[in-house]
């Protein structure tokens, strides 16, 4: 149960625009880029069937269960969509050599002496994969940390918050990442 | 390793992994601003359907208790009460061309519009829609109108035109720059960047702009920029800034006599219908047409020239009809 995606789906179907706000802008980035290589890289497609993926969420809030999160409920939906947009068009989806999609691709790449770049362009993906699923900011934090090397006096202050609560947040959100990395690298955290 | 050793050995590898997959593609602005308007006025609608559904079902529950409070004491029972904000049939669609979305989905040609009903026009797209009970409405391409009750509607962004019928109510059309109301005319509101244009082709309308008041009559345009000053000018009726109107102009019926036919192709073009003489006129109003193709306001010159002893010309701002 994730009770804070509860939480939210309840105050947005009492009508409330923050709740609104927080639930799109938590979500909307990681639908786009889930929905955009599913599309074969079309950026036309994937807003019709990210749009047409919220209205439909945004419809039926009432049947979120909260079994999972927001966004794994949201790219259920999207899976749809993007189908009914190929059988529409009749078109094959494209071939997909996503990480996530395939388990028996990753097992083979691995067993295989692979490409080095292969592999680091899996490993990237599967990067920026975790950082889409993990809960809110968490991934913003990670980012300007370790990639634009912001200060976390820095952080605090994009985040509106104070210096201990942004190394705080920081601190989780790396065991976040680690646990969640770690889960879908099938425990190879020391090889990386 | 000391636990502070492996934090830190764990920190470096995250360092490492976040480094090798860059930062996460950004999405573009303008289409999360799009997704994000369409979405949040789906979601509100939703919001309202919702509540109505529930004063129904309260007003349900209580009317139920009443009638039991009747059935032992005998006193009246209350009214039901209508739900509130109930969407209601508002516009159909007249004329289209190129593509439009209403709400979230693709408008066709068979939609019914009703209130709170949000549309979009792509670049190249012209809309005509029949706005009940009020007139003819044209939306233009990469335009934006809401319609927020029956007699009112939100331009976001574009431009739209307005033609009152004989008998239509009067509609106001609520812009950033102010509130533009029909007396009973042909007009033309569009928004640009840092400004609002109002032009008036026939009848007048009311701009109200913060707690000013300005009225427009026909051969006018108003302009209103963002500090709030207004500018009038003379304009034409007729001419290329008014061609996005006539081409989204809803089909002419070839039917009736051809003056009736000359006068509808003359008003969805701003000119002014001009005989030649008095037996040309007479001609036009006893040549009667009979044709089940709708064409527009070209084409239906077009024809009345290859099938009517009727010459057609436009010469200026006037329809000029002779005798062949």
């Amino acid at each position: 149960m994730v009770p804070n995606d509860r939480q939210l789906v309840a105050r947005m179907q009492r009508g409330d625009e923050r709740a609104f706000s927080e639930f799109f802008d938590a979500n909307f980035a990681a639908l786009c880029r889930f929905a955009l290589p599913r599309v074969g890289g079309d950026a036309a497609a994937a807003e019709d069937v990210v749009q047409s993926t919220l209205c439909i969420a945004v419809r039926k809030l009432h049947t979120f269960r909260g079994e999972a999160t927001l966004l794994t409920w949201l790219c259920t939906i999207c899976r749809h969509e993007i189908g009914a947009h190929f059988e529409k068009k009749r078109l094959a989806p494209p071939m997909l050599n996503l990480a996530e999609e395939s388990a028996e691709i990753r097992a083979a790449l691995e067993s295989l002496a692979a490409v080095e770049s292969v592999q680091r362009n899996e490993t990237a993906s599967v990067v920026q994969l975790v950082l889409d699923r993990l809960p809110a900011h968490y991934g913003d934090a990670l980012e300007w940390k370790y990639i634009e090397g912001l200060s976390v006096d820095e952080i605090a202050m994009r985040f509106g918050v104070g210096a201990k609560a942004a190394e705080s947040l920081l601190t989780r959100a790396r065991a976040a990442f680690r646990d969640a990395f770690t889960a879908l690298y099938g425990g190879r955290w020391s090889e990386v | 390793m000391s636990s502070d050793d492996k934090m830190l050995n764990g920190e470096a590898q995250i360092a490492a992994l976040l480094r090798l997959a860059g930062r996460r593609p950004a999405v573009p602005d303008a289409m999360q601003a799009r997704i994000r308007a369409t979405v949040h006025d789906v979601w509100r609608g939703n919001v309202r359907r919702t509540r109505s559904v529930r004063v129904i079902q309260w007003t349900s529950l209580a009317t139920a208790a009443c009638l039991v409070v009747v059935f032992l004491l005998r006193v009246p029972a209350p009214t039901h009460s209508q739900p509130a904000n109930a969407p209601r049939l508002v516009a159909t669609v007249d004329l289209m061309s190129g593509a439009a979305l209403l709400g979230p989905a693709r408008l066709a040609s068979a939609s019914q519009i009703f209130t709170g009903a949000t549309i979009e026009t792509s670049p190249d797209a012209t809309l005509a829609l029949r706005w009940s009970r009020r007139g003819s409405l044209r939306v233009a391409g990469d335009s934006a109108v809401r319609f927020e009750s029956q007699g009112q509607l939100a331009l976001d962004r574009g431009a739209v035109y307005f033609d009152s019928s004989a008998a239509g109510q009067s509609v106001s059309i609520r812009t950033p720059f102010g509130i533009v109301r029909d007396v009973g005319t042909q007009f033309e509101v569009r928004l640009e960047r840092d400004s609002m244009r109002v032009r008036v082709r026939e009848g007048a309308v009311d701009l109200r702009h913060g707690k000013t008041r300005e009225r427009a009559t026909a051969d006018t345009e108003l302009a209103v920029s963002r500090n709030g000053v207004i500018e009038r000018r003379a304009i034409s009726r007729s001419g290329p800034e008014w061609e996005w109107v006539v081409k989204a102009a809803p089909p002419i019926a070839l039917t009736g006599s051809a003056r009736d036919v000359l006068g509808a192709v003359a008003r969805e073009k701003g000119l002014t219908l001009a005989f030649a003489d008095s037996r040309a006129q007479q001609l036009a109003a006893t040549t009667s047409l009979h044709s089940t193709v709708p064409v527009s306001p070209d084409e239906a010159l077009v024809a009345l020239n290859a099938a009517t002893p009727l010459v057609c010309r436009i010469d200026g701002e006037a329809l000029l009809i002779k005798r062949r």
